[in-house]
């Protein structure tokens, strides 16, 4: 019977047993282990100096050690965060996290306007680039738009919390800075994206503390504000509530000390971007040609409000003299951030040695 | 030394000695290899008596620490197993006489080519058919044993079983 084959089969590895010399030899040395002498691991002659026996031992070094490592992870991913852009996924930390972390370590309010109007023309750099890499879509835009509004009016608060008596010059140049930023950026990324958007007109912006209200107020009323309009629209309103604030606080010396530093700013400026559209001779693109044009007719703007500021201050007439330097000043300084900016879109490294030479 | 611990130690020694032994000399071929895992094997049980640990299940904790002793082994020393020596007598069992050795194992025909047979499967059946026929384990104990539920221990045992009758051919006969 072939069942009988696999049951003799069975049967006979059932028979392979130790044999009985063996069975008590192994029971003998069983037996002879006793409890204390349990086969635990050889400890290493070097584990006294070894990192895990260090962090063992001392709990201070535990509590050192776990609170460094995180910070060191974290600290990664703040530094992987600092450059990105809005397409990337540290973008959130970066804006959500890091800038805001950044702001609750400025203490004074001048400081903390300074970091706003700095975060807002990142906002708009980060716009430009991703405009240039053709990556600027409705949601991005968005994004930046909402991040610029929530920067301006950050700023605007700053701005009123900062002692006017002391630090009203500090003011003006934050103010000025942020408007020529603000404008220079907004017409490099009209530029950019071929917008070609008018400035909005100063003198028709009402007076209001709340720069996204006002914001609001007009897309209800049907004018669409891109990103570039947002920064046009608070830089002036930056601009107005902040002339609204100041009042003619500071005695006639300083103010003559302020406008001779102002002057002697506008002068240098505008022979640097002068002299960067004059080393530009031939225009490759529409967008040069564009640049150059517009950056020519700045030029002569602001030459011929530094030639009104001149007879102002002859007529010493001190407040016109001082609006008019101004004018002067912030339409230099944004003419040669857009030329700078614009140049550096439309020819990357080649752009900045123009700008360099 | 507790004499009731000794004598625990000694009831389960006598009746488990001999299968863990087996179990081991099969896995691995050689008998004085076999001897020392069995007595590692039973080494590791008196030390948790010892530390006056419960063991639910001492057959179980026994092929447990027995098949994971031959797992080491098979890492640190890659020795002849029996799968290599059965193989090299290829063209089946050129039997001498009715006890034949291979390697330090005395086998008669049958156990010979049953094993060899066995040693043939996937390695998920050979163990379980080996603990279902030979130790007459229970499927709930052959998954404790291999770490598997009592199902899959119980569906491994069937499928070993019909792979094996393929392997086998007529040589056995259907149940």
């Amino acid at each position: 019977m072939k069942d009988k084959k696999l049951n003799l089969g069975i049967n006979e590895l059932k028979e392979i047993k130790m044999t009985s010399f063996e069975k008590q030899r192994v029971l003998d040395n069983v037996l002879s282990i006793s409890a204390s002498s349990n086969t635990k691991p050889i400890q290493s002659p070097w584990f006294n100096y070894s990192f895990i026996f260090t962090v063992k031992r001392s709990r201070l070094v535990f509590y050192i050690l776990v609170p460094l490592l995180i910070i060191l992870t974290s600290s990664g991913v703040v530094f992987a965060s600092q450059d990105v852009l809005p397409d990337s996924i540290l973008y959130p930390i970066k804006v959500k996290v890091v800038e805001p972390i950044e702001g609750a370590l400025l203490f004074t309010p001048k400081a903390k306007a300074k970091h706003e109007s700095d975060l807002a023309s990142t906002r708009l750099i980060e716009a430009e680039i991703l405009a240039s890499k053709g990556k600027l879509d409705a949601e991005k835009e968005k994004e930046i738009n909402n991040l610029l509004k929530n920067h301006t009016n950050a700023l605007n608060t700053a701005l009123n919390q900062v002692d006017k008596s002391k630090d009203n010059n500090d003011v003006d140049d934050i103010v000025n800075n942020f408007q020529d930023e603000m404008n220079a950026h907004a017409r490099v990324l009209d530029a950019i994206i071929g917008n070609n958007s008018e400035d909005i007109s100063i003198g028709n912006i009402g007076n209001t503390s709340d720069v996204s209200s006002d914001i609001k107020v007009n897309k209800n009323k049907g004018e669409s504000f891109n990103l570039s309009e947002t920064a046009r629209f608070g830089a002036n309103k930056i601009r107005d509530n902040q002339k609204g604030n100041n009042s003619d606080n500071g005695n006639k010396d300083n103010k003559d000390n302020k406008d001779n530093k102002e002057k002697d700013l506008v002068l240098p400026l505008m022979d640097i971007t002068n002299e960067g559209v004059s080393v530009t001779t031939t225009p490759e693109t529409k967008v040069d040609q564009k640049t150059i044009g517009n950056t020519s007719k700045k030029i002569d703007f602001s030459k011929k409000n530094l030639q009104k500021s001149n007879i102002k201050e002859k007529d010493d007439n001190n407040r016109d003299f001082y609006i008019k330097l101004l004018d002067s000043e912030t339409s230099i300084k944004k003419v040669d951030t857009y030329f700078k900016s614009n140049f550096k879109f439309n020819h990357g490294d080649d752009g900045e040695k123009k700008d360099d030479n | 030394m507790n004499t009731d611990l000794v004598n625990k130690f000694e009831a389960i020694y006598s009746i488990q000695s001999d299968a863990i032994f087996r179990f081991c000399l099969i896995r691995v071929s050689d008998r004085e290899q076999a001897l020392d895992i069995t007595q590692e094997t039973f080494v590791r049980l008196w030390q948790n008596m010892l530390e006056g640990k419960e063991i639910l299940n001492d057959r179980a904790f026994l092929y447990t620490v027995a098949r994971r002793l031959i797992i080491d082994w098979y890492r640190k020393k890659k020795s002849l197993s029996l799968d290599s020596i059965v193989s090299e007598n290829e063209g089946g069992y050129d039997i001498l006489d009715d006890k034949t050795t291979v390697g330090n194992i005395l086998l008669g025909a049958e156990s010979r080519y049953l094993l060899e047979k066995i040693n043939e499967l996937d390695s998920s059946y050979h163990d379980p058919l080996y603990l279902r026929f030979v130790e007459d384990l229970s499927p709930p104990q052959i998954g404790e044993i291999l770490g598997i539920s009592a199902n899959a221990a119980s569906v491994r045992i069937n499928r070993g079983l019909i792979e094996l009758r393929k392997k086998t051919g007529d040589h056995y006969i259907d149940k």
